[in-house]
């Protein structure tokens, strides 16, 4: 089994753990801290993907050398970035949602929002 | 009780149903990772990114000319989130941190007026050398966004935010975006002509100065509404 098979297993299980972080934590930061755990072992998949040793960095490609993969650099380019957007726009409705219900407790918030649903209805 | 009881054996099955899906994709990447063929995805832009001379950078010829529309699509959500961010920082009240500043050290605000034109101009070279070499122009936005913050540590976000001119700055952002499009739009058009033959290198430059202002400008935008909400930084 080679390095790279190992590490990108690796990467899947803490995908997985992440996963499992977003369904079963009820606070609100325990969730986006896990959305995160997942973005940074997608990362680490594409990195281990592509993980040759003894390729250049694709920087002045001339035919007959082996280089780096370009491709997965670019996705984790747009991974990063957007994960950095989610992180924060997800981090500001957090501070919304506290600043109304005083709790970050999920299941509590949806009661709350239930409760005023009905209230409004009758 | 019925209800918790629904709501548990429901969050069993999300679990089981979780953990065989990644099982399954957890076998199909080991399969995956030592096929040689599957695993250079992107051999057909390296063997492209040849034909023009001008870009030695691969990786930028991957995001800044053949996958541009990815590029722009993630420039669209980033900007989006900086929208979502600038709207609620209006209407949410803020914490007055006044002119206190966040560290009382001599050595911080000393180093920051020094460090900070070095940590610039970096992020400036980055952005105007991403097709030569390493970099890019989302490395020299957050490079130049994290001097801001050294900045904001050692003089106070508030008086940071003064002599930005966050406003005027604001305007820039979306005046960069429109910038990025129309040169994606040429670029999906006339992608050999407009990369390398006519415009050439200046285009290439102006791609990556407009995603690099664009990247340092929400990212402070992203800090500065932290640090008006909780009062230091």
């Amino acid at each position: 089994m080679s390095t790279g098979l190992l590490a990108s297993a690796i990467s899947v299980v803490i995908v997985c753990i992440g996963v499992l972080g977003l369904i079963l934590k009820r606070n609100l930061l325990m969730k986006l801290l896990s959305l995160n755990i997942v973005n940074t072992a997608t990362i680490l998949f594409f990195v281990l993907i592509v993980y040759n040793p003894g390729d250049r960095a694709p920087i002045d490609p001339t035919p007959g050398v082996q280089y780096a993969d370009p491709l997965p650099q670019a996705l984790v380019l747009t991974s990063i970035v957007i994960n950095f957007g989610v992180l924060a726009l997800s981090l500001l409705f957090t501070m919304v949602l506290v600043k109304r219900y005083h709790t970050l407790d999920l299941i509590k918030i949806e009661d709350f929002v239930r409760r005023e649903f009905e209230e409004e209805k009758s | 009780m019925e209800m918790g009881k629904y709501s548990v054996s429901m969050k069993t099955l999300y679990v089981v149903v979780i953990v065989v899906l990644f099982g399954a994709i957890t076998i199909g990447a080991l399969f995956m990772v030592g096929d040689s063929e599957v695993s250079r995805l992107g051999a057909v832009y390296l063997e492209r990114s040849q034909e023009i001379s001008n870009i030695s950078n691969a990786v930028f010829s991957v995001y800044g000319m053949y996958r541009f529309y990815d590029t722009l699509f993630e420039l669209l959500i980033f900007s989006t989130a900086v929208l979502g961010i600038t709207i609620f920082s209006d209407l949410e009240p803020s914490i007055d941190s006044g002119s206190r500043k966040p560290v009382e050290s001599h050595v911080v605000s000393a180093s920051a007026s020094f460090l900070y034109p070095i940590i610039a101009v970096f992020g400036i070279y980055l952005a105007f050398s991403a097709h030569l070499g390493p970099g890019g122009g989302f490395a020299g936005g957050v490079i130049g966004g994290t001097g801001i913050l050294l900045l904001a540590l050692a003089k106070g976000a508030e008086e940071t935010a003064r002599n930005f001119r966050e406003d005027s700055m604001k305007q820039l952002e979306y005046l960069v975006l429109f910038l990025a499009l129309s040169v994606a739009i040429l670029g999906a058009l006339y992608p050999i002509k407009v990369y390398r033959d006519a415009l050439g290198t200046g285009v290439i430059t102006l791609v990556n100065i407009s995603i690099a202002m664009k990247v340092f400008i929400g990212t402070w935008a992203i800090l500065h509404f932290f640090v008006k909400h909780r009062g230091e930084v």
